[in-house]
């Protein structure tokens, strides 16, 4: 073989070397987290994650829960707590203008406050989806007074962050106990929800403990 | 260069990455459960059996392995079933699990019998209506305790209170109660009772006790 020729196999090993090794590199880097894509209006702020700098675009976290934040002068920066337990989550991060000049730069930018609207939309349906998956039974509600003298509906929880209560509404013992058999039938556990009986006074103290 | 070391090189590259897939896949073929054993229980760990349709189908043939104490176990990805040694005081426990993208953990817990716990509730059962007629006030004279139930090692009680106070189609509701035993003393830890109970509201009341309490008739 000619010099050159032996230049030209080298060259190669090590490329081919490189390239294995950084291939089984990312892929043990990357095994156990997920894919996560941060959208970011204005897409200028300053993204971090878990309190370090970060980019918006597909960024890959392990699982658990994990902090996102953007900043921008001029806005009120945005902050959100996720739980990362699958691929493909979106996490959508919009601070809102306070300073003069930062209402004005919104205001006088069409393609901006599209931008904005989209992604405060966006930001809307993936919290329904996320109550609605949390909470599969909100999707039968609410479901209106009936017969049995019985309304189910749903509401924020006073004592669950984020949690969702479902709020019975039945003036006797009878129908709520068909407003449970009710949401049994429907295939749910109550057990799974905080259900509170809003016309229901119990005899033996209230729910927040005192007698 | 000839053509004949261009194709040795070729050859090489194609071998090596092969053998580059071949390792990212098999350390990706495996995950790791974290298996919590609480005193006296030892399990074993199966692979499932062929019957997809059956959780806790398994396979005896194939152990996988045999735990004592809590334990990090790292499988290859795929369904198991785990299986407690039997005991006649305490229930055998068969806890189907899947390993796939994440990381599982498994809490077991040592569970009486029904027989067991039947024994213990009757020597226990007075002190234990004592404490929590003690702890609620009026429950006394207004609910008759219809129906009563030991957990686990006997640690846990869960009761229905049928109402027995005045006429009323507005309160007459049963409610459910859990208590805890603490130490030698047994708390109420579902204060006031309540019709139904919520696992979010309780994350340190085992789950399963709180479905059953909730389904008591």
């Amino acid at each position: 073989m000619t010099r050159q020729g032996r230049s030209i196999v080298i060259v190669f090993v090590v490329v081919v070397a490189l390239v294995v090794a950084l291939s089984i590199g990312s892929a043990l880097r990357n095994a156990g987290k997920y894919a996560v894509e941060v959208k970011v209006s204005p897409s200028d702020a300053k993204v971090s994650i878990d309190g370090k700098k970060a980019n918006a675009g597909i960024v890959r976290l392990k699982e658990g829960t994990h902090s996102f934040s953007a900043e921008l002068n001029g806005f009120t920066s945005d902050t959100k707590t996720v739980l990362i337990d699958r691929e493909e989550i979106v996490v959508t991060l919009l601070p809102k203008p306070t300073s003069a000049s930062a209402l004005e730069t919104v205001n006088n930018n069409a393609a901006l406050q599209a931008e904005r609207e989209a992604l405060g939309a966006l930001d809307a349906q993936l919290e329904g989806e996320r109550i609605n998956e949390k909470y599969p039974l909100l999707t039968r509600l609410p479901l209106g007074y009936n017969q049995q003298e019985f309304a189910i509906d749903y509401g924020k929880s006073a004592t669950i962050k984020d949690g969702i209560a479902i709020k019975i509404t039945a003036n006797t013992s009878k129908s709520r106990q068909y407003a449970l058999d009710q949401i049994k039938e429907w295939g749910y556990d109550p057990s799974d929800y905080e259900i509170i009986f809003l016309d229901y006074l119990n005899p033996l103290g209230r729910t927040d403990g005192s007698l | 260069m000839r053509t004949r070391n261009i194709v040795f090189l070729l050859a090489a590259a194609v071998v090596l990455l092969g053998v580059a897939q071949f390792v990212v896949s098999y350390v990706q073929s495996f995950q790791t459960v974290q298996i919590n054993l609480s005193k006296n229980v030892s399990v074993t760990v199966y692979k499932s059996g062929d019957n997809h349709d059956d959780p806790l189908d398994y396979a005896t043939d194939k152990p996988i392995a045999s735990i004592t104490a809590s334990e990090k176990l790292k499988l290859k990805k795929g369904s198991y079933v785990l299986v407690s040694q039997e005991n006649p005081d305490i229930k055998k426990i068969l806890q189907g699990f899947s390993l796939e993208d994440r990381p599982e953990t498994l809490t077991i817990y040592v569970q009486y019998s029904d027989s067991k716990l039947g024994d213990i509730l009757k020597q226990e059962g007075g002190t234990i209506r004592a404490a929590i007629r003690a702890q609620v006030p009026n429950l006394q004279s207004l609910y008759d305790i219809s129906r009563e139930k030991l957990y686990h090692t006997g640690d846990w009680y869960g009761a229905l209170l049928t109402y027995k106070g005045p006429a009323s189609q507005l309160t007459n509701d049963s409610l459910r109660l859990i208590a805890k035993k603490d130490g030698q003393n047994w708390k109420v830890v579902t204060a006031p009772p309540q019709i139904v109970f919520s696992i979010e509201l309780y994350p340190d009341i085992p789950q399963d006790i709180i479905r059953e309490v909730n389904n008591f008739l």
